[in-house]
């Protein structure tokens, strides 16, 4: 997307317009600081999210009052913490401090393998939703859940692979790309416009790069009365119709 | 006499002006096709749209420019495709995927359309002068907006930008740069804009 957004600006006029082409799948592999909106935070907190929130202020403060969710540990034990941490990798770690969390911090979460680790904006200093006072304790307990609509990588493989009567795949990635075997492309810009093709009667299982064309996808397809469910991965599709999902 | 065709012209020239800013041909047929519209507007002898039913036994096939509005176009020997590097004649128009989008450019007018040049829609590419890799982002991020002189802007769904961004961005969705633009963009069309979304490009 952000091509055609740059493309927009110089439109515009602007004239020192650039993009950054690795994308933020890049960024996070080059290992970049990861900043977390306090409104995603709270969006996480409300919708019961499941995240690994860690209060590096020192245990008194934390004790004091601490965003929901937190476990204490004050930045100068972190180092020796890792154990502590999920062995799921794909957690998302959010680290707050009285400022926001320092690059040093990040980086050792980041080095542990965290590929979703982020640090909250602005710290405990900026954070104008609620402090719960009382002990935090110190001790990760980390449970993914899957959001609305989505469905499993292991379900989704499963349904990809093998021709199933209940289920159709729809991969809204742009058309001319390769593409799972017995899957329809419709791309996601064009979807409102051409669901018609799509079977009422089957759940479809919609896919993309990395899940979010296929979120946008899956809202038309819920707003229209389709049975759907989408898969937040990263999907490879070889020439030959083999794929690959992973998690982001 | 001179007068009235004056008249004429100045009435022929209004009605293509009209028709043509809405993509239409001069019978009132679209030439220009939903996602194609985004970038192009009309042109003279040239259509738009998503391919449709390819039939050899009749050398036609069909251009999807609209809801229920199709072009059949001629083709002969003459007919080259264009598809990136490559260009072919016409028989490999039948291998491109349903739905791909072309551009047709066609001569015998829009009543027998027979197309000369079939070019087939390439990916998008960012310019190689326009790209910035991480280690710059990483030196401007650690300077901030105000000493770095950017505005970093994150072009994914707004859901998205909540589940965390690089420091110092903003959110403006593609799908809503239209409207927000003038909000978030800076004044100065000369300060540097980077901008980034979900996938590498």
């Amino acid at each position: 997307m952000s091509p055609f957004s740059a493309r927009e600006a110089v439109k515009l006029g602007y004239t020192n317009v650039k993009v950054l082409s690795s994308g933020l799948p890049g960024w996070k592999k080059s290992k970049g600081v990861f900043e977390m909106p306090a409104n995603g935070l709270k969006k996480m907190i409300h919708e019961d999210t499941s995240y690994v929130l860690i209060d590096l202020r020192s245990k008194k403060a934390a004790t004091a009052g601490h965003i929901k969710g937190a476990v204490s540990i004050p930045e100068a034990d972190l180092a020796v913490a890792k154990d502590k941490f999920p062995t799921d990798k794909s957690a998302p770690v959010i680290l707050y401090n009285d400022d926001q969390a320092s690059a040093k911090t990040f980086a050792l979460v980041r080095g542990w393998g965290y590929k979703n680790a982020s640090v909250l904006n602005g710290g405990a200093k900026a954070w104008d939703g609620m402090f719960f006072p009382g002990d935090p304790g110190s001790k990760i307990v980390y449970v993914k859940k899957l959001k609305p609509g989505e469905i499993t990588i292991a379900e989704f493989k499963k349904a990809a692979a093998s021709k199933m009567t209940d289920k159709v795949i729809l991969d809204v990635r742009d058309s001319g790309m390769s593409t799972i075997p017995g899957a329809i492309n419709i791309p996601q810009a064009e979807l409102a416009g051409r669901l018609a093709e799509l079977p009422k009667d089957k759940e479809i299982i919609i896919h993309c790069n990395t899940g979010i064309l296929a979120s946008m996808a899956l809202k038309t397809l819920q707003d229209n009365g389709y049975k759907a469910r989408y898969v937040d991965a990263v999907v490879q599709v070889s020439s030959d119709g083999s794929f690959e999902v992973s998690s982001k | 006499m001179i007068h009235r065709n004056k008249t004429s012209l100045l009435l022929a020239a209004l009605v293509a002006a009209t028709f043509s800013t809405a993509g239409v041909s001069e019978a009132g047929k679209p030439t220009v096709g939903g996602s194609c519209k985004k970038c192009h507007t009309a042109e003279a002898d040239t259509v738009r749209g998503n391919l449709g039913t390819v039939s050899p036994d009749f050398n036609t096939l069909q251009v999807k420019v609209g809801k229920n509005l199709i072009w059949i176009v001629n083709y002969d020997d003459k007919t080259s495709v264009v598809n990136g590097d490559k260009t072919s004649g016409a028989e490999s128009i039948k291998d491109l995927p349903k739905n791909k989008e072309i551009s047709i450019s066609y001569s015998g007018g829009e009543s027998k359309p027979l197309a000369t040049e079939i070019i087939v829609k390439q990916p998008y590419k960012v310019p190689e002068d326009q790209k910035i890799t991480n280690d710059e982002v990483a030196k401007l991020v650690s300077m901030g907006p105000g000493k770095g002189q950017y505005t970093l802007i994150d072009a994914r769904p707004t859901g998205a930008f909540l589940g965390g961004h690089i420091p110092t961005a903003i959110s403006l969705p593609f799908d809503s740069f239209e409207e927000n633009c003038s909000v978030v963009l800076p004044q100065d069309k000369d300060r540097l804009l980077v901008f980034y979304c979900g996938g590498p490009t």
